[in-house]
């Protein structure tokens, strides 16, 4: 069976030639999802917006710091986690939804992988936008090396996401309970990463809850950039280890199960 | 450029049922495993449906097949193997050429978009070069005949209109393989008879047809060799009319 690895290994490749398909399928998925709204995609904006004031607020007061830096790290990272969060939590749809496309044309399996991960990348588009507004109201410190660094986090960002909705598709596709499980792990991660709370906060005994927790380094190389700043080495080394193993796994996964899946859908 | 065909040599295909949620389940099967078997009886081996036995069969350019079989005789299973859908979980299939299929009506379309645009959707779908998209589009226009119902959604069509579209669309710019299941029966004696000009045309490029059919008209109009199937397996292959005689003798027994 080892020829069958390669064939399978193909259908990857085979999806990244056709990326174009991929990325006017998510354009059209945005399309379908908001159809016959006023404000589109600016809906998923306008509630994050409403929500990193809300928390900004609220736990500016508590925690005393101050809204003009507190709000644009909160809007930081949440552009960074929403794009994290969606990326595990829909990954067990992404092949499930496509199934009509899936069944009637030629494209390869994967070209549903990057179009679901097209279709994330575009929402963090509308919320980067909404965080660039912010950050020249409040007068951010972004310097040019600084949002520079915010590329490499991107590939980074986008290595990571291609991995995981390869392995989690064809999972999820076989295992129905990996939709649920994974949406009640991310409600915990949510807590326990520091997306509205900061690590000075944790005592040092307490540093391995942040340590040893991937999307806190994933989300550090994103959104210290955003905020002016670098991010520790630490975090890019871990980062890189993060999104090199989640590509490999992902793309075994997948190719060991690509045939299977089609009985599955 | 290579003539297309289609091989097969032992190729099966075995749909697993999932007959209790624990079978679909990860944690169900994580604790079957680490009780030994104890937890989640449920979770042991999935259970097997044999669409189709060891199917041996070659397709060369220019046939024209017609299935024929009862209903649960395995001809939609067959027709998601011979187009490339449903990769057989057992033996080999070695498809030559490109394909394109109609085994659900509408896969692909959005009910939302008007039918011109479903037409260029389809277009991407099928990855059909940006070049030949205005000639599918008139050609589409002209053979559906649908008229100002292009500019309408798709939510507006009856089921044979829907069909006229997909139609038009899987045959506007031929691939090597054409695979039609039963869904073509929506169609009126209108369309039938365009379909068959249609078809024949195609195949006359030396590309391939599969059609599964019930009735002996559009067997005999459509197609130049016949596959009876019963049980998951072919009981008999070759020409039209004797496979037809084969089927029906059958079916009085």
């Amino acid at each position: 069976m080892k020829t069958n690895l390669f064939e399978d290994l193909a259908d990857i490749s085979t999806g990244v030639s056709k990326l174009n398909v991929a990325v006017w399928l998510a354009s059209e998925d945005m399309r379908a999802r908001y159809a016959r709204t006023a404000l589109g995609p600016w809906w998923n904006v306008l509630s994050t917006a409403v929500f990193v004031l809300a928390l900004g607020v609220t736990f500016g007061a508590l925690f005393g710091q101050p809204l003009e830096t507190f709000l644009p790290y909160i809007a930081a990272s949440m552009a960074c986690w929403n794009f994290m969060n969606s990326m595990v939590q829909d990954g067990p749809m992404v092949l499930i939804r496509a199934n009509g496309i899936i069944q009637a044309y030629a494209l390869p399996l994967s070209t549903q992988i990057f179009r679901s991960v097209a279709d994330k990348s575009m929402i963090m588009g509308h919320f980067l936008l909404v965080y660039a507004g912010l950050a020249v109201f409040l007068k951010v410190p972004v310097t040019i090396p600084t949002s520079l660094m915010f590329i490499p986090a991107i590939i980074i960002y986008l290595v990571t996401a291609i991995g995981v909705s390869l392995a989690f598709g064809v999972l999820g596709a076989r295992f129905r309970d990996l939709g649920p499980a994974l949406a009640t792990i991310m409600t915990m991660a949510f807590l326990l990463t520091p997306v509205f709370w900061q690590k000075v906060a944790l005592k040092p005994e307490q540093h391995w809850i942040t340590d040893f927790n991937p999307f806190f380094h994933l989300l550090e190389i994103g959104r210290q950039p955003l905020l002016g700043k670098f991010a520790a080495q630490e975090h890019w080394i871990a980062s890189i280890g993060i999104a090199s193993f989640s590509l490999i796994a992902g793309a075994l996964i997948f190719s060991m199960m690509r045939r299977k899946i089609y009985y599955w859908l | 450029m290579t003539q297309p065909s289609i091989i097969a040599r032992g190729a099966a295909v075995h749909y697993p049922i999932v007959l209790t949620g624990a079978q679909q389940s990860l944690l169900a099967g994580l604790a079957n495993t680490m009780s030994a078997g104890r937890f989640a009886r449920g979770a042991g081996n999935t259970e097997y449906v044999a669409g189709v036995h060891n199917v041996n069969l070659e397709i060369k350019a220019g046939e024209r097949i017609g299935l024929i079989g009862r209903n649960g005789a395995g001809k939609s299973t067959m027709l998601r193997l011979l187009a490339g859908v449903l990769p057989p979980s057992r033996g080999s299939l070695l498809v030559k050429g490109t394909s394109t299929n109609i085994l659900q009506l509408g896969s692909g379309m959005d009910a939302d978009l008007t039918g011109f645009e479903n037409i260029e959707r389809m277009s991407r779908l099928l990855e059909i070069p940006k070049s030949e998209w205005a000639r599918v589009k008139a050609d589409v226009e002209e053979f559906t005949e649908l008229g100002r119902f292009l500019a309408l959604p798709l939510r507006t069509y009856s089921s044979g209109m829907s069909l006229r579209l997909g139609f038009a669309m899987a045959t506007s710019y031929p691939r090597d393989i054409l695979v039609i299941d039963e869904v073509i029966g929506a169609g009126d004696m209108f369309f039938m008879n365009k379909a068959i000009e249609r078809i024949k045309s195609y195949t006359e490029q030396a590309k391939i047809l599969i059609l599964a059919t019930h009735g002996y008209g559009a067997l005999e109009a459509f197609c130049n060799r016949a596959i009876f199937m019963e049980a998951g397996r072919i009981r008999a292959d070759g020409d039209v009319q004797e496979v037809w005689q084969t089927y029906n003798d059958r079916g009085s027994v």
